[in-house]
């Protein structure tokens, strides 16, 4: 198991410094860098900057020397002393703005995954077991439906209806009358009848996924040799689907944290766009417009950092569930 | 010739598939004999195995059993299996409790995520109710006799930590939990080498004295059949075609189906783990199955306008040898 | 002695596949949408009723009109004539907002064939006639209304079909022949060169895709010409996607390297480039267009929700992500509600793709289920 877990977290580690330097890339990417930006913004509001000037700023910025070198110089920054970077538009360290809205970013999209899979898990299970049944087939039927529509179109047509049918949209996290108070059980009460639309519009597509994951996957299980054996050497109905096919149907389940986090995380940056949430995706989308490369390419290292934590969660959860895995590393199950 | 245990009658299986219904066995009688061994041999796709799974109801869709009885007389009371309602007490007593089966695939039969003693354990606390303490003594000393060597440890392994044939032998070891006086094998060495064979083999005959039971044994191996077999059923796509005890079948094959399948067979005892001989032509499409008799295309001594039209007969030389083939009809009391 | 050998005719396996095809209804149905799908996109400037530049300051955000057949109002009571009705406008005085209401005495004579807006068919052929348009160019002819700026959301429905059906089938052909290649030399060969790639693919999808994507759009230039923007958007998607199919390649190779006619073709002299490309592809040439099938809907819903965010194809190229744009506004979205169409169309086209992929996997592999 140790040996798993280490192999597990180097592995992370990889991908990270992948992701930083693909995120850098994205940073460099656009003419002209962080100090240009700002001499084109100072000189609009008749402030010249000196040649030494801009020199000092480059210095400070770590934007001399040669790509490699700036890299280096960002990359180091970010682990040392867990400096961002400064956003261009609100001229503030990036680490301020993104800091207070990570909470509610993990918070919406934890309870999002907790509310998907309680939903998906039994109509996947069920779907399976009386495979076509009507249950089944409405559930096949609507899971198609929720995977091929853009979960943005799905906020699009809810918008629609509740303004048809209420007159406006609700947006936020809270009313503005519980925003500020401690937390109590009437700020709980609020804040789970604003999640409730979020959670929607981001969750369907996962659930679903999810759904037709663990539909295939039981369905598969079923009829492997070790259900007629256990059902030859007569387990009874309910505990063989409980301790056999679904126990390994299981496995699939927990690896699905790796695909549905980013899901969730991608939902939040387009639900952002209508609905004015308090996290990361509509802060996102404002810094890609108007090319704020630091913040922007921040917030997507941090959306990265956190699905690849998720996989790394669900990876040891699965060495946790799977003695395949645990005793014998990973090519034992995956095949 | 002692007390029948098993008998199987008019046996219909089949199969809904996209291009039709396949009737995977066709009208099959068996009878197993208390304490004794009967082997049922044929090509692959003949239709053994869903035989044996219908035995314990264990067919699942699309396949369904359409006709016949299973009647099971090891209960004070006989009663036909498939007239049992799905939560019928002595159904579930007669899963892993009165007949115990293992499979071709042992690994696979096993679950690969819980160790070996906890499907074990399992199986032994539903049939006896024995407390978990004593379940898991007796789970040690059934791998015990199965051969499995330092129980106490491999008792918490998992499937994938032991080879094939010990898999087969934890398999074994579930199989007899409850003192069954019935064992279906089907083709239980298929997947090992031929030594693990042999041992198995060894295996089966040795419990089946001490324990005293039935065997109802699968296999494609002639050599096998010869040693382990008292009675021996041949089948054919979906039929018995003949039926003789085991002396009597290498002697004098009746069926050509059985003479082929003996021509370049094995001195008795030799040849283990060779598997049944090519015969020319293939096995017919269950779909798509011949008129008349079913083996005719590929039989040597069909007689044109007889076995390409009519079934063929079911022929009693008596002492529980039959045949169904149309040489024999003129012969002996024919009952077609 | 003569033995019978069964006889009957054996299917070809094209054959075969295409008779499993055939058995799912959905998948076969689908692929006739699909097939009328490119249809529409091969004659788009013939098909649409005006091109994608008419705009009509005077209908914004129009409703959709019903096309009759006969009109019983006019002078004469009932006639024949295929027409639509025009609108009269009013205007809120409060909020300003104009609206449109259908005006049964307004008759805007619809025909087939008519002279409209000129164009050059296939990019070729100079043309001026539409299949369908209103005799006179100038009356409005709106079958499912307009957008906010006046344009006519039907004819700018058929050219962003155009436009977003092409990415994703562009977008996923490139992603083949990467992953195909990729998958081919990772498979056939292993040892370090599987290895390495291996590492690549698993890197690339450990990097949630769609804030990758978002973010090497932004970071392209503002000014871009809409033409290549619209080329680097889809290689941007096609470098993201590959992935997935390479493995499925792999796979498949890894499985055959083995077998006997592929040492029997290296035996014969074939290059390895041979025996991969034309040997072992082949065998499994309906996998991957199964795959390659069901690889178009996440590229098509990727585009969509990129440009739709306003981080991926940019007016004035239209495609349905850019077209719903018009709809994330609510005060807009509540009185229009035909805003939603495109919507509408990339869920039927995404399914449509699924079923018919879905249909070659099942008739590629018969024995899977
Ligand atoms: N799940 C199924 N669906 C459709 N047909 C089936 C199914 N299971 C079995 N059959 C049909 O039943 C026939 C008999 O199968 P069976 O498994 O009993 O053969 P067998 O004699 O045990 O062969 P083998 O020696 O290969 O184990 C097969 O030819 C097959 O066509
Ligand atoms: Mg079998």
């Amino acid at each position: 198991m140790l040996r798993y877990l280490g192999r597990r977290v180097l592995y992370m580690a990889a991908t990270l410094l992948a992701i930083s330097l693909v995120v850098f890339v994205v940073i460099s990417l656009p003419p002209g860098d962080f100090v240009t930006a700002l001499q084109a913004k100072y000189s609009t509001q008749g402030q010249g900057l000196s040649a030494d000037d801009l020199e000092n700023l480059r210095v400070r910025y770590g934007l001399d020397g040669n790509i490699l070198a700036q890299y280096g110089h960002w990359f180091s920054q970010i682990v040392l002393h867990g400096d961002l970077g400064t956003s261009f538009e609100f001229e503030k360290p990036v680490a301020d703005i993104v800091g207070p809205r990570l909470g509610a970013t993990i918070g919406v999209s934890l309870a999002t995954l907790i509310v998907t899979w309680a939903i998906a898990f039994p109509i996947g299970v069920y779907s399976a077991v009386k495979q076509r049944s009507i249950g089944d087939y409405t559930a096949t039927t609507v899971g198609f439906l929720g995977l091929a529509t853009p979960n943005f179109l799905i906020a699009l047509v809810f918008i629609y209806f509740s303004v048809s049918w209420f007159g406006s949209v609700p947006s936020g996290l809270c009313s503005p009358e519980w925003c500020d108070s401690a937390w109590n059980l009437g700020k709980l009460l609020d804040l789970l009848g604003h999640l409730w639309i979020p959670m929607i519009v981001i969750g369907t597509a996962g659930v679903a996924g999810v759904v037709r994951i663990i539909r295939n996957n039981l369905l598969d299980e079923l009829h492997r040799p070790y259900v007629t054996a256990a059902r030859a050497r007569g387990v009874p109905e309910k505990q063989l689907l409980r301790r056999y096919p679904l126990r390994v149907a299981l496995n699939p389940f927990v690896s699905t944290i790796g695909w549905v986090l980013p899901l969730l995380l991608v939902g939040d940056i387009v639900v952002g766009q209508i609905l004015s949430l308090p996290t990361l995706g509509p802060i996102l989308l404002g810094a890609l417009r108007s090319q704020d490369m630091y913040l922007a390419g921040s917030i997507i290292m941090i959306l990265s950092m956190l699905t690849v934590i998720g996989t790394l969660i669900s990876d040891l959860l699965l060495g946790w569930l799977d003695p395949r895995i645990r005793l014998m590393g990973m090519n034992g199950a995956r095949q | 010739m002692s007390e029948p245990l098993l008998e199987i009658s008019g046996l219909k299986t089949g199969f809904d598939t996209y291009d039709g219904r396949v009737r995977a066995v066709d009208g099959v009688d068996l009878t197993v004999h208390a304490g004794k061994t009967l082997c049922v041999v044929g090509e692959s796709g003949c239709g053994k195995s869903v035989t044996a799974r219908s035995i314990l109801r264990l067919v699942e869709a699309p396949g369904s059993i359409d006709a016949g009885s299973i009647v099971w007389r090891g209960d004070p009371e006989p009663f036909d299996v498939l007239e049992l309602d799905v939560s019928d007490k002595r159904l579930a007593k007669l899963r892993g409790g009165d007949v115990g089966m293992i499979f071709q695939e042992p690994a696979a039969s096993l679950l690969p995520l819980r160790t070996i003693g906890a499907q074990l354990i399992e199986t032994i606390r539903i049939h006896t109710g024995a407390d978990k303490k004593a379940a898991r003594a007796r789970a040690i000393d059934l791998l015990d006799q199965v051969g499995i060597p330092r129980p106490e440890q491999r008792v918490d392994a998992f499937p994938f930590q032991l080879s094939g044939g010990m898999c087969q032998r934890a398999m074994i070891a579930i199989a007899l939990c409850a003192n069954p006086s019935l064992l279906i094998a089907d083709e239980p060495t298929t997947a090992l080498d031929v030594t693990t064979q042999a041992r198995i083999l060894d295996l089966i005959r040795s419990l089946q004295a001490e324990y005293r039971m039935a065997v109802m044994f699968i296999t494609h191996d002639l050599g096998v059949v010869a040693e382990l077999a008292d009675e021996v059923a041949v089948m054919y796509l979906g039929k018995v075609v003949e039926r003789a005890g085991v002396e009597e079948l290498f002697a004098d094959p009746k069926h050509p189906y059985t003479k082929r399948l003996l021509h370049s067979v094995p001195v008795l005892g030799r040849d283990r783990g060779r598997d049944l001989p090519t015969i020319p032509g293939t096995v017919p499409n269950p779909l798509h199955r011949p008129k008349g008799c079913s083996f005719h295309p590929r039989c040597a001594e069909a007689i044109a306008g007889t076995c390409d039209l009519d079934e063929p007969p079911e022929i009693d030389f008596g002492g529980g040898r039959t045949a169904q083939c149309v040489l024999y009809a003129d012969r002996e009391g024919a009952t077609a | 002695m003569s033995v019978t050998v069964d006889t009957r005719p054996t299917a070809s396996q094209r054959q075969l596949v295409w008779w499993a095809f055939k058995k799912h209804r959905l998948a076969l149905i689908s692929a006739w949408l699909l097939a009328f799908m490119f249809f529409v996109i091969a004659l788009c400037e013939f098909l649409a009723p005006f091109d994608d530049r008419h705009r009509d300051s005077a209908y914004t955000t129009a409703p959709p009109q019903v096309l009759k057949l006969w009109d019983t109002d006019g002078e004469e009571g009932f006639r024949w004539g295929l027409h639509v009705d025009g609108y009269t406008s009013t205007q809120d005085p409060e909020s300003l907002r104009i609206s449109y209401e259908a005006d049964p005495d307004d008759r805007v004579e619809v025909g087939f064939f008519v002279k409209g807006e000129e164009y050059e068919l296939f990019g070729l052929i100079p043309m001026e006639r539409h299949f369908m348009g209103p005799h006179d160019p100038e009356d409005p002819m709106y079958l499912m209304g307009t957008t906010t700026d006046g344009q006519d959301l039907f004819s700018q429905l058929i050219y962003a079909t155009r436009v977003s059906a092409s990415v994703g089938v562009i977008g996923v052909l490139l992603a083949f022949i990467l992953g195909i290649v990729l998958g081919a030399i990772s498979g056939y060969f292993g040892g370090w060169a599987d290895n390495g790639i291996q590492r690549v693919i698993e890197l690339i999808m450990a990097v949630p895709a769609i804030p990758l994507w978002l973010g090497l759009t932004a970071a392209l230039p503002v000014e871009m010409n809409p033409l290549t923007r619209y080329f680097i958007i889809t290689t941007l998607l096609a470098l993201v996607a590959w992935t997935g199919l390479a493995r499925e390649v792999r796979g498949r190779f890894l499985a055959m390297r083995s077998e006997e006619f592929v040492t029997s073709a290296r035996l014969d002299g074939s290059s390895h480039g041979r025996v991969m490309f034309r040997h072992m592809l082949p065998s499994f040439s309906s996998h991957i267009i199964a795959a390659l099938s069901l690889s178009i809907p996440t590229m098509i819903l990727a585009e969509t929700a990129l440009s739709w965010l306003g981080m991926g194809l940019r007016p004035p190229v239209v495609s349905w992500g850019v077209q719903l744009q018009d709809a994330s506004k609510w005060s807009v979205l509540s009185g229009a509600p035909w805003l939603l169409i495109p919507g509408l169309c990339v869920v039927i086209v995404v399914l449509a793709f699924n079923f018919v992929g879905d249909g070659l996997r099942d008739a590629a592999d018969p024995y899977k289920h």
